[in-house]
């Protein structure tokens, strides 16, 4: 049983959602049903946010143990962090608006988050320079194109000459697009794949071990 | 320079990020702690305010009483912090996995079918040749169930060539991404902060 | 020829800070053109009339944020001056608070919350909320990020479902993205919908753009500051392309360089 119910509540609610249209004629609340569960799914899924929160507050109590973690002050700033953040968007009068919440995420949040993804263009960097290189006729390939697109999608591949961004135009419109569209078209069938072998019970991944 | 208290902040936890360009320190792991501490905090406000705006109000004030089904199903979850009833937690994840599994097969109509449709287009140009031969190569070369014959393996061979130009005009894309997240930056601390860009 | 291939990455780092530093404090003013992407995004919008109303799904968190959010700046923009009022909703967390800061410029120009846009907040849930909120816009979104009852605002009359507004556009870093409106909103309702999103995205989402599922597509910040030009009122963006150029020009020069020396190595090692 306690592998049956949870398949069993996967197919039903995949069911509705897909047939609700189809299955109108017979069961007319069909649609308000298909509804209803989508709306439940958003609940449910502001819960599982709660979780990853629950789990990442458990963890990192643990590793506060200055014994066991030189940099014990660590943990202690991500839940000091967790707290403020939270604190000022569900205790201060204002909430969201409130002055601190508006800081702490223009000042804090956004900077660290924007700085930490910008980073990458500096491992790019020393990759172009370490690693990219031409080993091969594929290898080749994918550098011109690459450079070619780098080149004429910036203003300065027009004052190297109207070709580069008429070629960089001509590769993401033609060949790229083609190969997107194999891959969209692979992945939906594997998505479809993957989706229907969840619903009949096939794949039963998501329910883990005994 | 700026003479806003959040402004240094910003550069100070701006500066504290770009410090592992030097090397990995210890002040980056700190401010990557705090990053990380201050998204989860985010995050915790929205879903609180989701969870009582969509369904405990209406429950609590409005009488819609159904409301407590998912609520129901979302405390399910955190079963799984008690090693004796993690198995409960198979009913909101079945629920949720059931609902994104009926979703996402409206994918064969938006991903497959009409893309098919796109792709059945009249071969009078080169391009349109090479849109169509590309997508019917580039999709031979991930055929890999039978064993390939002549005419599959060739079209694949020219599917890969279509699919490294695939991803060189994505990797010159990525480039350009990111190029644009290190002007953003610049832009930050040395026009908001030390005012050396002007506006 | 092999220290080229194995140059100190600090080096390479200063270089590149100082390829992209340079043109922000001294503009190269390089001219650039409007690709057709940001030109159907542009006329989709242009169409629009006063009193119309378009959702903008601000879906994009802090890491792409640069990339982004002056492509929905610039949107917005181009909106509140044809008198086209605009609901913001958001299926990732960070995306309100870009929508409150876009709000609090407009309402310093005099525009109101409530009558000429207004922000609903955020819905957990992707793919589940998108599909939720297209069949019950005040289900999913009861309140709004001010408290104010959702079905009480000027701005709501008449909108129930997403089949409602006269356009949405969203703004995506990944996932909820073009795929996932579109399957769920588009191909049910057909709105149009049009796209932006960050540069490492453009391409992919090609086939639904050249398909027709998407009337237009801004692809990075090159695609904001071709929107700025549409609208003649160059900003941020367009500063930045000059920047952009020569970003662009270093990471070449470090493929060159880098394969000079792989090459030279190679034909040494051939040649004994």
């Amino acid at each position: 049983m306690r592998k049956e119910v949870p398949l069993g509540i996967a197919f039903a609610t995949g069911f509705i959602i897909l047939f609700e249209y189809f299955l109108q004629p017979l069961w007319k609340d069909s649609k308000i049903w298909a509804q209803t569960l989508q709306n439940w799914g958003t609940v449910v899924s502001g819960f599982a946010m709660g979780l990853a929160a629950m789990n990442l507050i458990t963890v990192n109590l643990r590793r506060m143990d200055p014994k066991r973690n030189a940099e014990w002050y660590n943990p202690v700033v991500l839940l000091l962090g967790m707290v403020a953040m939270a604190g000022s968007g569900l205790f201060l009068p204002g909430g969201q608006r409130s002055a601190s919440w508006v800081f702490l995420f223009k000042n804090i949040f956004q900077p660290l988050g924007s700085a930490m993804f910008a980073l990458m263009i500096f491992f790019i960097a020393s990759a172009a320079q370490r690693a990219f290189r031409a080993r091969n006729m594929e290898a080749l390939v994918l550098l011109v194109s690459g450079v070619i697109v780098m080149l004429g999608r910036a203003p300065i591949g027009e004052l190297i000459g109207m070709w580069l961004p008429s070629w960089a135009d001509w590769l993401v419109k033609v060949p790229s697009l083609a190969g997107n569209r194999a891959v969209m078209m692979g992945a939906a069938l594997g998505m479809v794949a993957t989706a229907f072998r969840a619903l009949v019970g096939i794949d039963r991944a998501y329910l883990g071990g005994e | 320079m700026s003479t806003n208290f959040g402004t240094w902040v910003g550069a100070i936890c701006t500066l504290a990020m770009f410090s592992f360009l030097v090397k990995d320190n210890r002040v980056f792991r700190t401010f990557q702690h705090l990053y990380v501490g201050v998204a989860a905090g985010y995050g915790i406000v929205f879903q609180w305010n989701s969870i009582k705006n969509i369904a405990w109000d209406p429950m609590v004030k409005k009488g819609e009483t159904l409301w407590i089904v998912p609520i129901i199903l979302g405390l399910l979850l955190f079963s799984r912090f008690f090693r004796k009833y993690q198995w409960i937690s198979r009913w909101p994840l079945a629920f949720l996995m059931g609902l994104g599994a009926g979703l996402s097969m409206k994918a064969i109509e938006s991903d497959f079918v009409r893309q098919v449709q796109a792709t059945l287009i009249p071969v009078t140009t080169i391009d349109n040749i090479i849109i169509v031969l590309g997508t019917v190569t580039a999709l031979a070369y991930f055929y890999f169930t039978i064993k390939p014959s002549k005419v599959l393996a060739g079209a694949s061979v020219i599917g890969r060539y279509v699919l490294m130009l695939t991803f060189g005009a994505a990797f010159g894309n990525g480039v350009m991404g990111r190029i644009s997240l290190l002007i953003g930056q610049m832009q930050f601390l040395f026009g908001d902060w030390i005012h050396i860009i002007g506006k | 020829m092999r220290a080229l291939g194995n140059v100190d990455r600090r080096i390479l780092y200063v270089v590149l800070i100082l390829a992209v530093l340079y043109p922000l404090i001294k503009p190269l003013g390089l001219p650039f053109r409007v690709s057709d992407w940001t030109t159907n995004f542009y006329k989709a919008v242009d169409k629009l009339q006063a009193g119309d109303t378009m959702l903008m799904s601000i879906d994009y968190s802090v890491s792409g944020g640069p990339d982004v959010h002056p492509q929905a700046q610039a949107v917005f923009k181009h909106a509140l001056n044809k008198n086209v009022k605009v609901v913001f909703v958001a299926f990732v967390t960070e995306g309100v608070e870009f929508a409150n800061q876009m709000i609090a410029v407009a309402e310093k120009d005099g525009k109101k919350y409530g009558e000429d846009f207004c922000n609903l907040g955020f819905a957990p849930g992707v793919e589940v909320a998108i599909s939720a909120f297209a069949q019950d816009i005040l289900k999913v979104f009861p309140k709004d990020t001010r408290g104010n009852v959702t079905a009480d605002l000027p701005i709501m009359k008449g909108l129930k479902t997403a089949g409602d507004f006269k356009m949405i556009t969203e703004y995506a870093t990944g996932i909820p993205g073009p795929a996932e409106w579109i399957r769920q909103v588009q191909t049910r309702y057909k709105v149009p919908l049009a796209s932006g999103v960050v540069t490492v995205m453009g391409p992919q989402n090609e086939p639904y753009y050249q398909s027709g599922q998407l009337v237009g597509l801004l692809s990075g910040l090159r695609s904001a500051a071709e929107y700025e030009i549409a609208m003649k009122m160059p900003g941020s963006a367009t500063a930045s392309m000059d920047a952009q150029s020569m970003g662009h020009v270093a990471i070449v020069l470090f493929v060159i360089l880098g394969n000079i020396a792989y090459l030279s190595e190679k034909a040494k090692k051939g040649g004994r």
